[in-house]
Order: C-alpha cells, then sequence, then structure tokens
C-alpha cells in the first residue's frame, strides 16, 4: 500500500496533478468517515476534507513529506488536526479527545459508552426495506449491524475517533496514541472496552451459541 | 470460538464507522486546486513585477545619493579653485548627466526637495519594514 502511494506520490511531485486524483480517490471515504467523528456535520467535515486534502497537495509540492515516514499516518495527522481547527471555528470551543463526562455516582467502568444507547429504540420496521432479507441469516446479518450501528452513534467522540483511527484507518496503537498526544495504555484500554461492552450488549440479545451459528 | 466472535465484531465495527464522501467530491476538490493552482501562478507574475519596481526605486535612490554627492563635491571644488583633474571632468560630466536627467522630471536639487525626498526614503523604508515583518508578505 504504502508502495502505490510512494508511486503516486513521485508523480504528483514531478507535476502530475491527475495523480492527486488517484491520491484522493484512496482515501476520501476513509478520512471522511474521521472528519465526520469530529464535527458530527456533513456540510462541516466535507469542507474541513477538502482543506485537508489542500494541504495535503501543497506539503507533496513543496516537498515536505518525506518517503521514509509512513504516509497515511502524515496523511491523517493533517485530517485529524484540520478537522479540530474546524471544530474550534465551528463551535467556539477546544476539541476535547481526554475528557470523559460522566459525573454520576453510581458510575461502573464503560458505563459511558451505552449511556446513550437504548436498543429498545432500534426499530424494527426498517429491516423490512433493506434488500435479500429472505433468509433467517441475512435477516438477523442486518439486525445485529443496526445493532452496532446504533451504539458506534452513541459512544462519546473519545471513543468512536480512536474506534475510526483503529478499524478504519487502520493506524496502529502507538500511531494513534502519537497523533491523539494520548498514553497507549488508554488508547488500548478504551478499543478493549469499547469492543468488550458492543460484545456485551450483542451476546445479551443472542446467546453465544447463535451467535456463532450465525458466523 | 471467542476469537471468531472478535473478528465478526471487528468487521461489524469497521462496516458501521465507514462513510462515503459526498458523490462529486473529487472533483470539486480537484477545480479548487486548478484554483489555487492558477492563484499561484498570478502570485509568482505579481511578485516578479514588485521585485523589479523595488530594484528600480532602489537604482533610483542611489542614482540619487550619487548625484547628490558629486553635486556638493563640485561646489567644493569650485569653491577651493581645486586644479581639475581627469578623474573630477569625468565627475563633472556623470554630475552633469543626473543634474540634466532629473531636470527632465522638473526636480531641482534645493534644501526643501532634500528634506522631502529624505522624508519620503523614510517612510518607504518603515512601510518595507512593516509589509515584511507584520503582514508577513516578504517578497
Amino acid at each position: 500500500m504504502q508502495d502505490i502511494d510512494t508511486e503516486i506520490i513521485e508523480k504528483i511531485q514531478s507535476g502530475d496533478t491527475e495523480s492527486f486524483r488517484e491520491l484522493v480517490e484512496r482515501y476520501k471515504d476513509r478520512a471522511f468517515s474521521l472528519t465526520l467523528k469530529i464535527l458530527k456535520n456533513r456540510y462541516e467535515a466535507e469542507d474541513s476534507l477538502q482543506d485537508a486534502f489542500l494541504k495535503l497537495y501543497k506539503s507533496l509540492i513543496e516537498k515536505k513529506y518525506e518517503a521514509k515516514a509512513k504516509f497515511s499516518t502524515y496523511f491523517y495527522s493533517i485530517v485529524f488536526n484540520t478537522a479540530v481547527d474546524h471544530y474550534r471555528k465551528y463551535t467556539t470551543k477546544n476539541f476535547n479527545i481526554t475528557s470523559i463526562d460522566v459525573t454520576d455516582a453510581n458510575y461502573r467502568e464503560g458505563d459511558e459508552l451505552t449511556k446513550y444507547f437504548n436498543e429498545s429504540e432500534i426499530d424494527n420496521r426498517l429491516y423490512i426495506e433493506d434488500l435479500n432479507l429472505n433468509t433467517e441469516k441475512n435477516v438477523m446479518s442486518a439486525e445485529i449491524q443496526k445493532i452496532v450501528t446504533k451504539y458506534i452513534s452513541a459512544i462519546p467522540v473519545h471513543y468512536s475517533v480512536i474506534l475510526t483511527m483503529f478499524y478504519v484507518n487502520e493506524m496502529s496503537q502507538n500511531e494513534i496514541s502519537e497523533i491523539l498526544t494520548l498514553p497507549l495504555g488508554t488508547v488500548k484500554n478504551r478499543i478493549f472496552r469499547a469492543k468488550e461492552k458492543l460484545k456485551e450488549v450483542l451476546l445479551r440479545k443472542y446467546p453465544t451459541k447463535e451467535l456463532l451459528e450465525y458466523i | 470460538m471467542t476469537e471468531e466472535i472478535n473478528k465478526f465484531i471487528d468487521s461489524k465495527i469497521s462496516n458501521s464507522l465507514l462513510v462515503k464522501t459526498p458523490e462529486k467530491f473529487t472533483d470539486k476538490l480537484m477545480r479548487e486546486i486548478e484554483l489555487s493552482k492558477e492563484f499561484e501562478r498570478q502570485d509568482k507574475k505579481v511578485n516578479i513585477s514588485v521585485r523589479y519596481i523595488i530594484s528600480g526605486f532602489i537604482l533610483l535612490i542611489l542614482s540619487f545619493a550619487f548625484t547628490i554627492s558629486y553635486y556638493f563635491t563640485s561646489q567644493l571644488d569650485k569653491e577651493n579653485s581645486l586644479i581639475e583633474s581627469e578623474y573630477g571632468n569625468i565627475g563633472n560630466y556623470i554630475n552633469g548627466f543626473f543634474t540634466n536627467l532629473f531636470s527632465v522630471f522638473g526636480i531641482t536639487f534645493t534644501k526643501e526637495f532634500f528634506l522631502y525626498a529624505i522624508a519620503i526614503m523614510v517612510l518607504f523604508g518603515i512601510i518595507t519594514i512593516a509589509d515584511k515583518r507584520i503582514f508577513k508578505r516578504g517578497y
């Protein structure tokens, strides 16, 4: 992957602007997922991502990027910082990745993950609209995906940003810790807790045997 | 068993987190890049013109200083009745040339003129420094 990126970058640096389109196509969706997790507004996220790509283009032309560094990490750090800058302008607040906004006295570890998640709110009628629901397996697949999507959209931003970087942007825990300036232990812990809580939610609804049959 | 469930959860999380960009995103971005390239080309042209203007102005100031120094030197020469040398003749010739050149633009070397000229030069210097340090234009 890095080799293909390096090849494209060399073309861009030799004056082939159209090669940049190739780079955009390769990264736009994964970068947009991260931007949207931070800004939570499609128009703002689109603007921010456009700025990030323009910054990337400029830095490639000015040869600020050195090929010995991993391109994806370099690019996602631009995407993250640009989105944080937009967040400050857009909300006039600082983007805080460290805060855990749970102050309840009865708080148990992992509670903030399901604070806004309510399984009963998932509308079962929506599944009927989905295609290929002719078998029980497909119905279950759609149902599980809905639960996961609902869970992901309900978890706090300091979890969802890390999860996006890990699962979508395919960054290592070390790279995430560097970009977010968070201790490595915190990054590992948040990924683990988010996943464990989701597992707990799914296993509560579907017994292990049933889930394994489906897999 | 746990491994299988973990893999399954990983794939479901990845699917849920991935969001598609709007349809025309790449075309819009490429248009922006073309525009920024065009602006950069225009900026370069402007920068070259500004460099020529500044160089011309510096040349004018230098020739002005040169003329003034010769003007005063020749005045002293006349007062002290010094013997005109070959060098003096060339100096007088250059002095005469620049005096004639400036007179074409209606400039005569009076005391007020020097004061105004110095004031303009100081003002120009201040503006240039402010432009570079405050506005960070840096031609």
